[in-house]
């Protein structure tokens, strides 16, 4: 028996996180109040940025694709693409979080748990079995329940945490039991071992069963109908900086590994899983789309909108390369996005001491232009207007379905955008009433300084990624190369 | 310095300038409002100046390689087909660069002095900055996307500019009114490049002119594209029938009217089609199209002109006469000769406009020529330089607007078929009607006994001089380069312009030119009649503004009214609009909208019942959910694989 | 005789449903943690079985992985469930539907 090699540079990325958050619980110990929260705000922006950089440096090490800790993990570009779309969301989410009033008491293990949680998205979207894939979706799990029960003085954070917690634990029972079946077919955890006995015997009911167990459990994390029932009631209840990490960064790590699970490990069952996918897909898009519709809080707009991203999200696993580079592209788009949205959301929340509705947004953007302006590119880019990413990032997504030979999805798609203008608009609307212009205008929240940077950054990204793509699209192409073979 | 990096700077310095200016917003009171004036014209400069050097570099070029085509980045991409935000500099885009820069600039700095005091010049300055440089992606466009994307914001901006002083009704309706009309020509627009690109699967320009011979010569698919790319230049041109917004839109402030309703953006259409030429020659019956639209135009235009008594619509209508007479130039064919209208026109109608700014000024915001009168004793210099630009629009040789006017009329004679005969005769009565509103207003407002208005406000208003310096001295460029913008285009002495521009033309039908004896003749002749209109005008109105006026009564009703269109737009659209609408209510709306979502609020309730526990917020009813979920997955799978 | 697979697989799943009717029915979130307990160990038992019969260490190593990985969930649910008592909430997950629409 031999000790397996450890790669560090290529987890360099991670150990940065973690090492960070391990800092960060001296300093929780050490440091108090404001002094700790803003030591723990400077190690969780460097770690961040460290983690982003240490990525460009191994970007482009043994040719893109490494096998790390004895195949437990493949460190591809892909899954360093996704490591720089978490940092930039934790970056992003820090930012806006700053003035966020629990972050006096307890600033240090709020970002100790941020960085956790990146740390272990990181890794499952390099895994590449199902014991580092569980392993890793439980380390961001657990700190993302803890993260959301943060606010212990409200009520809502809690029952957020707790149903998250429940939840979630019913959703990793699920994916151990696919993991399970298909362990039992094949003899194996490792994705490329179970490709090969899936492909010996694709009809095998076993692995089937597995598999739609896996699929499940990971549906879970993605939020996609049937599975989706604990994300509007979790984003509303978290913390809104956490809702913002949630949504941005989970996204991107989950919908990664179940590419990588889809492409790596059960090619072999296409034929059955693609449709189901398309399904879901369609289900999702227009069911999430149409409750939307009929929500006044915005936070919990946002969260069935989330829901219907993910639905767009699908389309691109049935979509070949071209679909995991569309698929790259949205989460860079909908990451810089979603974290934007909701970071205004939470210092509008922060100013009027209540949940953040249509009603109470009108006129808003009249009193606080950037915060406004930038939720409004935000609200377009999530509609999929251009100039914003968002038109892109779309158009490439239904392109490649489209190529891919799923016209219908394409169409479907395009349907939900439009059911989707009725409440993105409202919104926008709402914020340039004219009629709530002279408003009185409310002392502006603390933080607001560092949100509204914040925004402004993830706003001026959505409009650069819209107007100037090529090298985040190079970028991404590169990174869906490294992981499925070009047709 | 290369002619694309030259370009690409003139076209960024507009965007940094309103960049900037936005940010200095962020710091509030602290930051000098007067800075973004500055910023404004300092961008403007710059630009200016890399549009000379553009120019300038592009004359030392082969005349066979005076185009450069710049690809910064690829936008979107999809198998053949892609969009680059590229830019295409030619001669005609060169001309174009120079007008937008150069005019524009000027009045940037004649709007330091306008909007001095204005509580929101911070957000003037930014938005027309984010204009010219709207105006310069539309002109540098390569491509059709590109274009559009330059005629949309340069709608949307209009729109902002017009609306600029919201707190007024008239110009939030009248911003209203322009987008609306120019969201019709946009859409007519967007159709017609749709169409190209499903014919030839392409919308780089010249890749488009290159595969035209697919699209053939004088056939339905090549009249459909151009009609609707002509739709979209009528309504950004304010041509009939799509020019009703125009003359509303002088509320907004008189240099916003100087630039973008005179200079530059209505101009587009004209530019439009000269771009297009290689498609437009190919389609005989959309040109002849143009040069009756135009010609109607031209002349309906001149006899509204005649009886407002608003200064500034008088100058709008003014100008959608002399707009109609580019389209008929560039109908005809002689795209040059509308370029070069185009040219002249700038100098000389934004110079109208600034010294109706002045008048404005001078006067504490009356518009109403009634209330003006004799106002030479005091604005004596905007006068003189006012009468240049009337005698340059009249047509008058060899002032700058004459020979450019010409240019066209000789066009028209040199084609000699029936519509070059319509373009001459035509051209010829409208210029005696030029003469005779144009001098009609200097008459009125400059000579004769002030109107008491005039005298309770003019002497106050002008104690130290005519108005600042900022003003006063664009005004006097302006009327200089009116005076001697003409020397590039000289009856049977100088080609300059006709030739700079000739190769532009890639189609096989030549670039018209007129011979010189047809030249001298449309010059005869206009001077002729733009001076008879003058010499008219001084007669009936010579005295000053209470000459009396008697048209025969018809005629001075349908001048009046402005020939009723706003009348038809209304019987023909929106009453229509209203009734169905109020028809859609009551047979629709009722029936099914407030009845179906009834149904459906009942089927949700019914639905609600059975699945309470999936909606309540229960987390054992979402386990419950989760668990016949993967539980409906397996059982998928396992039915798929039997 | 030694069970075969189907047995193990029998009692895991026996146990799967056990929790599961545990997490649907019972209304302390204590009693919901057990009952998530019992589910994951339900899995953790079809580990080892497979293990057993597919040979190797890899189905009983990943099994004392759940378990490791099961403690940390609970620290975190028995914080999350004395931070409500703390603030006096009432301690029935039925009760958790402030949060709905």
């Amino acid at each position: 028996m031999t000790t397996p090699v450890v790669q560090w540079g290529a987890l360099a990325p991670d150990l940065i996180l973690l090492g960070g958050a391990a800092v960060l619980l001296l300093v929780a110990v050490l440091f108090r109040d404001r002094t700790a929260r803003d030591i723990a705000m400077l190690v969780g922006v460097g770690c961040f940025v460290g983690s982003a950089v240490a990525v460009t440096v191994i970007w482009d090490h043994g040719d893109g694709v490494r096998a790390v800790l004895d195949g437990q993990f493949v460190v591809d570009r892909f899954a360093n693409a996704v490591r720089v779309i978490v940092a930039g969301s934790g970056l992003l989410t820090l930012m806006g979080a700053y003035g966020w009033a629990r972050l006096r008491e307890h600033g240090p293990e709020f970002v100790a748990f941020l960085l956790v949680a990146a740390a272990g998205m990181d890794l499952m979207a390099a895994s590449n079995s199902f014991v580092s894939l569980f392993v890793s979706l439980e380390t961001f799990s657990i700190a993302l329940y803890a993260l959301c029960a943060f606010d212990t003085k409200s009520s809502a954070s809690l029952e957020s945490g707790l149903k998250y917690l429940i939840l979630g634990s019913i959703g990793s029972v699920v994916l151990v039991y696919g993991a399970a079946f298909l362990y039992g077919a094949t003899g194996s955890f490792r994705f490329d071992e179970i490709a090969v006995g899936v492909a010996a015997e694709p009809e095998s009911l076993l692995a089937l069963a597995g598999l739609a167990l896996v699929l499940g459990g990971l549906g879970f994390k993605i939020a996609v109908v049937p599975f989706h029932m604990w994300t509007p009631d979790v984003y509303e209840g978290a913390p809104t900086p956490v809702t913002a990490f949630m949504s941005a960064a989970t996204k991107a790590a989950a919908f990664a590994v179940l590419v990588r699970v889809l492409v790596t490990a059960v090619p072999a069952m296409g034929d059955t899983w693609k449709p189901a996918l398309a399904v879901a897909a369609i289900v999702t898009m227009l069911f999430a789309n149409v409750v939307a519709l009929r929500q006044t809080n915005v936070k919990r707009m946002l969260a069935y909108s989330s829901v219907g991203h993910a639905g767009y999200l699908l389309m691109a696993l049935v979509s070949g390369q071209a679909g995991a580079k569309a698929l790259l592209f949205y989460l860079a788009v909908y990451a810089a996005t979603s974290v934007g949205a909701f970071t205004v959301v939470a210092i509008a929340e922060r100013e009027t001491g209540r949940a953040a509705t249509i009603d109470s947004l009108r006129g808003w953007g009249f009193s606080r232009p950037v915060l406004g302006g930038a939720l409004a590119i935000f609200l377009l880019s999530l509609a999929g207007f251009p100039p914003t990413a968002g038109f892109l990032a779309k158009l490439y997504l239904f392109a490649a379905a489209i190529d891919a030979g799923y016209t219908y999805l394409a169409l479907v798609g395009v349907a939900a955008t439009v059911i989707s203008l009725g409440y993105y608009l409202r919104v926008g609307l709402a914020l340039y009433d004219r009629r709530h212009e002279s408003g009185s205008m409310l002392p502006s929240a603390p933080g607001t300084a560092w949100a509204g940077t914040c925004a402004a950054l993830a706003a001026i990204v959505v409009l650069w990624l819209g107007i100037y793509p090529p090298d985040v699209l190079d970028w991404a192409g590169q990174a869906a190369a490294s992981l499925i073979a070009a047709p | 310095m290369s002619i694309a990096t030259a370009a690409w700077l003139a076209y960024a310095a507009p965007l940094a300038g309103c960049v900037l200016i936005a940010l200095l917003g962020l710091g509030g009171e602290r930051v000098p409002r007067r800075a973004a004036a500055w910023i404004a014209c300092l961008a403007m400069l710059v630009a200016f100046v890399f549009a000379v050097v553009v120019t300038v570099q592009l004359e030392g070029l082969e005349e066979t390689s005076r185009s450069v085509r710049s690809v910064a980045w690829t936008w979107l991409a999809a198998g053949d087909f892609h969009v680059d935000n590229s830019i295409l500099v030619d001669q005609l885009s060169a001309v174009m660069l120079l007008v937008v820069t150069g005019v524009g600039f000027l009045i940037h700095v004649y709007s330091v002095g306008y909007m001095q005091g204005d509580r929101e010049e911070r957000r003037y300055f930014a938005y027309l900055n984010l204009f010219v440089f709207s105006m310069l992606i539309l002109v540098l466009a390569a491509n059709f996307v590109v274009l559009l994307v330059g005629w949309g914001m340069v709608g949307l901006c209009s729109y902002l500019l017009i609306g600029f002083w919201h707190q007024r009704p008239s110009a939030v309706a009248a911003a209203k009114k322009a987008f609306v009309m120019n969201a019709v020509g946009d859409i007519g627009m967007a159709i017609g490049i749709f169409m190209i690109f499903r014919q030839l699967g392409t919308v780089d320009y010249i890749e488009v002119f290159a595969g035209r011979a697919e699209l053939g010569a004088d056939t339905s698919t090549i009249n459909w594209i151009c009609g609707l790319l002509l739709i979209g230049g009528l309504a950004k041109s304010a041509q009939l029938p799509l020019h009703t917004w125009l003359p509303d839109a002088m509320e907004g402030p008189t240099p916003v009217s100087a630039l973008i309703h005179a200079a530059t953006m209505v101009t587009a259409g004209v530019y439009l089609i000269a771009r297009m030429n290689p498609l437009y020659s190919y389609a005989p019956d959309i040109q002849h199209l143009i040069v009756v639209l135009g010609v109607v135009g031209l002349l309906m235009a001149g006899l509204i002109a005649l009886t407002q008594t608003d200064i500034k619509r008088i100058i709008a209508f003014s100008t959608m006469s002399q707009i109609a007479y580019m389209f008929v130039g560039v109908g005809l064919g002689a795209y040059w000769t509308g370029i070069y209208h185009l040219t002249t026109h700038a100098f000389f109608k934004a110079l109208l406009f600034m010294g109706a700014g002045v008048v404005i000024h001078a006067l504490a915001d009356q518009q109403d020529i009634r209330q003006m009168g004799g106002l030479h004793r005091w604005l004596p210099k905007t006068s003189l330089a006012m009468w240049i630009g009337t005698l340059a629009l009249a047509g008058i040789f060899p002032l700058s607007g004459g020979l450019s006017k010409d240019s066209i009329l000789a066009a028209g004679l040199e084609i000699g078929n029936g519509w070059g005969d319509l373009a001459f005769f035509g051209g010829v009565a409208g210029a005696v009607l030029t003469g005779l509103y144009a001098s009609r207003l200097m008459f009125t407002v400059f000579r004769g006994p002030p109107s008491d208005y005039a005298a309770a406000h003019a002497p106050h208003h002008t104690e130290h001089g005519e108005g600042p310096r900022t003003m006063l001295y664009p005004v006097f460029i302006l009327a200089a380069l009116a005076v001697v913008a003409g020397i590039v285009q000289f009856p049977g002495l100088s080609h300059v312009f006709s030739s700079w521009l000739e190769p532009v033309v890639y189609g096989a039908v030549p670039m018209l030119e007129p011979s010189a004896s047809n030249d001298w003749i449309a010059t005869g002749v206009a001077t002729a009649a733009g001076g008879i209109g003058v010499i008219v005008a001084a007669i009936v109105w010579g005295h000053g503004r209470s000459a009396p006026v008697s048209f025969p009564r018809p005629l001075a009703v349908l001048s009046e009214r402005r020939f009723f269109w706003d009348e038809l737009y209304h019987y023909a659209f929106y009453v229509p609009a209203a009734w169905t609408a109020v028809a859609l209510r009551r047979f629709v709306e009722r029936p099914v909208f407030l009845v179906v979502p009834d149904a459906i609020g009942a089927f949700a309730l019914l639905a609600g019942r059975t699945l309470a526990p999936l909606q309540t917020g229960l987390v054992r009813a979402y386990a419950l959910a989760f668990a016949l979920g993967v539980g409906g997955l397996v059982l998928y799978f396992m039915v798929q694989a039997a | 005789m030694t069970p075969g697979l189907g047995s193990y697989l029998i009692v895991s799943g026996i146990l799967f449903a056990i929790g599961l009717v545990g997490v649907l029915l019972r209304r302390s979130p204590l009693v919901v943690l057990l009952s998530l307990e019992v589910m994951l160990n339900s899995a953790n038992l079809a580990l080892v079985g497979f293990g057993r019969y597919v040979g190797g260490q890899d189905g009983q190593v990943f099994a004392l992985v759940v378990m490791g990985v099961a403690a940390a969930e609970v620290v975190v649910g028995l914080g999350l469930i004395v931070a409500m008592e703390r603030r006096r909430l009432v301690l029935d997950t039925d009760q958790l539907v402030e949060l709905r629409g």
